[in-house]
């Protein structure tokens, strides 16, 4: 980890930038959630990473593991353990199978941290009993839950953001959100494009909101 | 015992992100505004807010000289 405060050592590549891993349901009624992962991402300074980046033309599971070996930490919420309404009604394994993904390149000697969030109390001991003694992060499905517990999950991590600059810049990212979508021509925010340019204007956001206007 | 490691994380700035997911020059320098646009937003709005007893002076002495003319028309 580089370790000079506010500002990049001279000399440092993209490579040596932190990036986070966002392992995250794509689905409508998780948009705000989604949306305050990555403003509160970027607000401690870092980038963040999903499968949404992932060309069609590459291999998912090589790509996944690439990301995942880029990314110093990851986080995995798994919310979403619920049958979804699609016929055949199936639950998601995607996300537990990529926290398993993160899970084998820390043992297997990757430097890499991963954080488990979910939205409700206890239900992990029953849905991934694996995970026991592990801290998990319980975000009550609100955005104010999301940034206390990115608090908590990164608690070393200089200089760290308040929840109320995490808000703040999530509330301008909220509101600009209709434009990039016209802009980018998407019609969901689990695409590449406007996925990118908000995490862009996220950390824009964070460059006035936490660091100039302290 | 050692003192926890300390984890200093720098701020990359929007060029840098812009290189890490590939984000053309040009639409950096729209994203670049739209973010100034965002903040001098805010900033206003906190301004509002925070003179919002000022704001509410000065809109009724405008009602009260609009209603002060009008009368003076009726005459």
């Amino acid at each position: 980890m580089p370790t000079t405060q506010r500002g990049r050592p001279s000399g440092s590549s993209i490579l040596s930038r932190p990036a986070v891993f966002l392992n995250l349901p794509y689905d409508r009624k998780f948009e705000s959630l989604f949306l305050a992962y990555v403003a509160g991402v970027c607000a401690f300074g870092m980038t963040p990473r999903t499968t949404l980046e992932i060309p069609g033309s590459q291999r998912r599971l090589d790509r996944i593991l690439s990301l995942i070996g880029d990314c110093p930490y990851s986080i995995h919420d798994l919310s979403r353990v619920q049958l979804d309404r699609k016929q055949p009604a199936t639950p998601r394994f995607n996300m537990p199978f990529e926290l398993g993904l993160a899970v084998a390149h820390e043992k297997l000697g990757g430097r890499h941290a991963w954080f488990v969030f979910e939205e409700m109390d206890e239900r992990l001991e029953k849905s991934l009993s694996d995970v026991k003694g592990t801290d998990v992060y319980i975000h009550h499905g609100k955005a104010s839950g999301v940034f206390a517990k990115l608090g908590n999950a990164f608690l070393r991590t200089v200089p760290r953001p308040t929840v109320q600059d995490m808000n703040t810049i999530y509330d301008r990212l909220r509101s600009s959100v209709s434009r990039i979508m016209r802009e980018t021509g998407a019609d969901t925010l689990f695409e590449a494009r406007p996925f990118q340019e908000l995490a862009a204007l996220a950390s824009g956001l964070t460059s006035q909101v936490v660091i100039h206007e302290r | 015992m050692s003192a926890p490691v300390k984890l200093v994380t720098p701020y990359p700035t929007m060029d840098d992100v812009a290189e890490v997911y590939g984000i053309s020059p040009a639409r950096l320098k729209q994203l670049k505004s739209m973010v100034d646009g965002l903040v001098s937003r805010g900033r206003k709005k906190a301004v509002a807010v925070r003179n919002a007893g000022v704001r509410l002076r000065a809109s009724k002495n405008t009602r009260h000289a609009h209603n002060a003319k009008r009368a003076a028309e009726r005459k």
